[in-house]
């Protein structure tokens, strides 16, 4: 991350940081907020909300929680498809459920590769910046000793939380508030494993302003 | 014609990943006291759509665009009412002091919490007194906007819209230094 990168992430987390609302009774109604991130608003009206969300911490946090829930449904394709899924933990569709959407998504992000068409996603540099990627080998199975999870860092996480789960979304552990980007899993929580099991974990990095940043889901397989 | 948020749909609306992507924009969002409520927040903001979509449409149902646009505002109606409530708490502590505990504050730390809101004020000092063009392309630049992205929501050419968010920016320091903010 640049100098400029990172000043700009402070001031944004500064941006960010909670501020009383000047006059709530000014402040524009939520459907008027996702129409202007969406950018469905006239240029005067856009203008006048972004003149708000300038100088009202509480609308400008409405602001980026719609841009970030039009952001959510609309990157779900992002993922690679076959390898990673999106998703927080305890709320995966079974496996098949899974495989169908990422041989739908293979088929719909190639299409939209080839023609370079579709509707333009709003991209934001600082999930750009800060998407977590798994630093596992490739294709090659967990040992039951020594495991280490390993990922990409994020800059300016506080800390890191992780959690692993079997296919079958049962926990098989986490651990949280870790420092580094990496995680020692215990010999003793893959000792029940049979060998062959399919591993499902992800990580959260906690920023400093309190925010996190979720990762896909990553899979392992047990030796 | 049938507008998007009109627009009814033979597929039964999917309320289980909304509430998966509201749970997790809240997360990602808002401060720890308002992210750790997620779940509840979510919670009534989709029964209040809910109960909407039973009075007013009967059986219909609607576009998922629809439904996440109507959900998002009820959240947000749910966390502006959390909002009210919390300022009056912290005001009633006295926040001029400047070292009461905010618990609307990601920063764990009291100082580091009012060092972050001192900062989070000048900025919006600043962005009032920038040209308003300026104002725009910078507020949306601390909004997480990409430049391009600026520039379509804005109506710009992606040149103007880097040359203003870059001019903007640099007032911005300007300003922040003049107050005695380094960044």
């Amino acid at each position: 991350m640049s100098q400029d990168d990172q000043q700009l992430s402070k001031l944004r987390a500064a941006f960010a940081a909670p501020a009383a609302a000047p006059n709530p009774e000014s402040c524009p109604a939520p459907e008027t907020i996702w129409a202007a991130v969406r950018g469905e608003l006239p240029p005067r009206e856009l203008r006048e909300v972004v003149d708000h969300t300038a100088v009202c911490a509480a609308c400008a946090e409405d602001w980026r929680l719609a841009a970030e829930l039009i952001r959510e449904s609309s990157a779900a394709p992002a993922a690679v498809p076959g390898k990673v899924l999106q998703g927080r933990f305890g709320r995966w569709r079974p496996l098949t459920a899974a495989a169908a959407l990422a041989a739908g998504l293979l088929i719909a992000v190639g299409i939209y590769r080839l023609g370079d068409f579709g509707p333009k996603q709003p991209t934001y540099r600082e999930a750009e910046s800060t998407a977590i990627r798994s630093l596992m080998p490739a294709d090659q199975p967990l040992p039951r000793q020594g495991a280490v999870l390993r990922w990409s860092p994020v800059a300016g996480a506080e800390s890191y939380d992780v959690r692993v789960s079997t296919e079958d979304l049962r926990l098989v552990l986490t651990a949280e508030s870790r420092k580094e980007p990496s995680y020692a899993i215990p010999e003793s929580a893959l000792s029940s494993l049979a060998p062959g099991t399919k591993l499902l974990w992800q990580v959260d990095a906690v920023l400093p302003d309190g925010s996190r940043r979720s990762s896909p889901t990553f899979s392992a397989v047990v030796r | 014609m049938v507008s998007d948020s009109q627009q009814i749909t033979g597929e039964a609306p999917d309320f289980t990943q909304l509430h998966r992507d509201l749970v997790r924009a809240v997360d990602r969002v808002c401060p720890r006291w308002l992210a750790d409520r997620a779940d509840d927040l979510v919670q009534v903001a989709l029964m209040r759509v809910m109960e909407i979509q039973r009075k007013r449409e009967g059986t219909a149902e609607f576009s998922s665009s629809y439904l996440k646009k109507a959900a998002y505002s009820a959240l947000i109606d749910e966390i502006r009412r959390l909002r009210r409530r919390q300022e009056v708490s912290i005001e009633s502590d006295g926040e001029e002091g400047g070292t009461v505990f905010d618990p609307a504050s990601p920063e764990p730390d009291p100082e580091r919490a009012s060092a972050s809101r001192q900062i989070g004020r000048a900025i919006r000092d600043c962005l009032g007194a920038m040209v308003p063009p300026r104002r725009h392309a910078v507020t949306l630049n601390l909004q997480g906007h990409s430049v391009p992205e600026i520039g379509r929501l804005l109506g710009w050419t992606a040149k103007k819209a880097e040359n203003l968010v870059y001019r903007g920016m640099a007032d911005l320091r300007g300003c922040l230094g003049s107050k005695g903010i380094q960044n």
